[in-house]
Order: C-alpha cells, then sequence, then structure tokens
C-alpha cells in the first residue's frame, strides 16, 4: 500500500562517474548508501553492491574501448517502496556493427557475459537496453519493506 | 593514487610448492589487477596448490571471479589446486549465484587451509603480516 506523502515520492539522487577502474568502488558505496538510507535489507545491499559493480565495469570498458571521457550516470530513484537504480553510458550499446565496444552476448563465458548473468540473477527484473545516448541502460527495481 | 586498495600479503617461502595469499579488501575492476598479479608471481615461483585467504575480502564481482578462475585453470592444468578460504557471506553470495562454489575448493576455516597439506612454511599469524 502506497502512502500518501511518504516523503519518498519522486526523490532522485544521482552521480556523474568518470570512466576509470577506480571508480567503480565510488558507484558502488553511493548505491549501497541510497539503499540504506531508504532501510533496504543488508542482503540486499549486497546484491545492490555487485549489480552496479557489474554494470558500471561494462559501462566503463565500453568507454574505455571507444576512448571517450564522458562520465557514466548512475541515478538513484525512490518511487513509492521501489527504488530504481539506473546506470546508463554512451560506450557503442549493443547493435553498433564492427564497433570495439559491443557488448559480449549473453551466456558468453568471460567477463562481461557473467557480470550481465549476476545482474539477472540478483535482480529478474532488471532491463538491460540500449539508450538514446548510444550506449546501454541498465535499469533494476530494488524492493523496500514498506514502512 | 597513493592509497592502497587492496592488501595482498603472501605466507610461506617463494617457491614452495604451497602458498597462502592473504587478501584484505574490495577485488574489483580496479584492484584485480593487483591480485592477479600476485597470483601469477606465485605460480611462476613454482606453487602449486594456492591458498588464498578471503577473511578480511568484504567484496568481489566478477571481474575478481575471472582471476580467480583463470589461476584455478592454470594451477589445475599442471596438477595442483586453488583453494578458496574463509569466503565471507557477501563473497559467499557471488559465488554461489555463478554456480563457481561447486568448482572451487572452498574451505570455510582458514586455519584448516594452513594445517592441512604438507610444506606449509608459516610466517607469523594473519594480523603480524599486516602492512598498514
Amino acid at each position: 500500500m502506497r502512502q500518501q506523502s511518504d516523503g519518498l515520492e519522486d526523490e532522485a539522487f544521482s552521480i556523474a562517474v568518470r570512466p576509470e577502474p577506480q571508480y567503480v568502488g565510488t558507484a558502488r558505496a553511493f548505491a549501497a548508501a541510497m539503499a540504506r538510507h531508504f532501510r533496504a535489507d543488508e542482503e540486499r545491499v549486497q546484491d545492490v553492491k555487485v549489480a552496479i559493480s557489474e554494470a558500471c565495469t561494462n559501462a566503463i570498458k565500453a568507454h574505455r574501448a571507444i576512448s571517450i571521457e564522458e562520465p557514466i550516470t548512475l541515478v538513484v530513484r525512490a518511487d513509492g517502496t521501489i527504488l530504481w537504480y539506473e546506470i546508463a553510458d554512451e560506450g557503442g550499446g549493443f547493435d553498433v556493427a564492427g564497433r570495439i565496444a559491443k557488448r559480449p552476448a549473453e551466456g558468453e563465458l568471460f567477463e562481461g557475459g557473467i557480470g550481465l548473468m549476476l545482474i539477472r540473477s540478483l535482480f529478474p527484473e532488471a532491463q538491460i537496453e540500449p539508450n538514446p545516448r548510444g550506449g546501454t541502460t541498465v535499469r533494476f527495481p530494488l524492493a523496500l519493506e514498506s514502512v | 593514487m597513493a592509497e592502497i586498495d587492496l592488501l595482498i600479503e603472501p605466507r610461506g617461502e617463494a617457491g614452495s610448492e604451497r602458498a597462502v595469499l592473504e587478501v584484505a579488501g574490495d577485488i574489483d575492476l580496479f584492484t584485480a589487477p593487483q591480485l592477479r598479479h600476485a597470483v601469477n608471481e606465485l605460480i611462476d615461483a613454482g606453487s602449486r596448490k594456492l591458498v588464498v585467504d578471503l577473511t578480511k575480502v568484504g567484496f568481489l564481482d566478477s571481474t575478481g571471479l575471472g582471476v580467480l578462475v583463470g589461476a584455478l585453470k592454470r594451477l589445475r592444468d599442471s596438477g595442483g589446486d586453488l583453494v578458496l578460504a574463509a569466503p565471507q557471506r557477501p563473497v559467499r553470495r557471488v559465488l554461489s549465484v555463478t554456480g563457481l562454489d561447486k568448482v572451487f575448493t572452498i574451505h570455510t576455516d582458514p586455519t584448516e587451509s594452513q594445517i592441512s597439506g604438507a610444506g606449509v612454511t608459516q610466517v607469523g599469524d594473519a594480523t603480524a603480516v599486516r602492512r598498514s
């Protein structure tokens, strides 16, 4: 049941992450802090850390593969009892023919493939799709315990 | 970058058949190369049974798993093995979700890894060898 004026509606927080390996930890810490701020279960906080780490790792690799410096964006949006995580890059996406940043096909057994598999296993409702910036957006919902 | 994000402490003598690597910190895209380097150095020096003590690892993702799987393949190809000792809850979850808990030899107790097997040269206890 959604409460009126519970203070969670439409609250959004975001950070821009430079596409460098040391900032995977920064993104992870931010994502975990948001989950804890909204009182998510600690086990799920750990799952969020893994999913964010995987999504950012893929995004950073994609940006670096085509040598672009633009940041990756991480947005956390509270919608009632759901906390939405969204990581967007502009690193070449899925369908850019011949681009070296092309994503590994699902199920392929190397790091990028295992990363997507982990996100999907931990958050079965995750959406991984091309975005208008020419990259990929990973979006997944974290259910919060109703207060 | 001045700070050390991952502490890696090998125990035992260089070149010994069996080596223990104590790791502390988060293993991800940034720190995994340090782990890969440490593991390869031990294997190159002749270690065939490598114990990676994960007691103080609070986070591990697919990049870290890639390093461990790579080391496991190298060691098993030459008749050795890689043992994961004392993975904590977040690491155990990643291992089980990926099914890799059935691939690795896992010791829940780090002392089990140190006591069993011959040829271990233990240098002090875990806290004594930590750098800061």
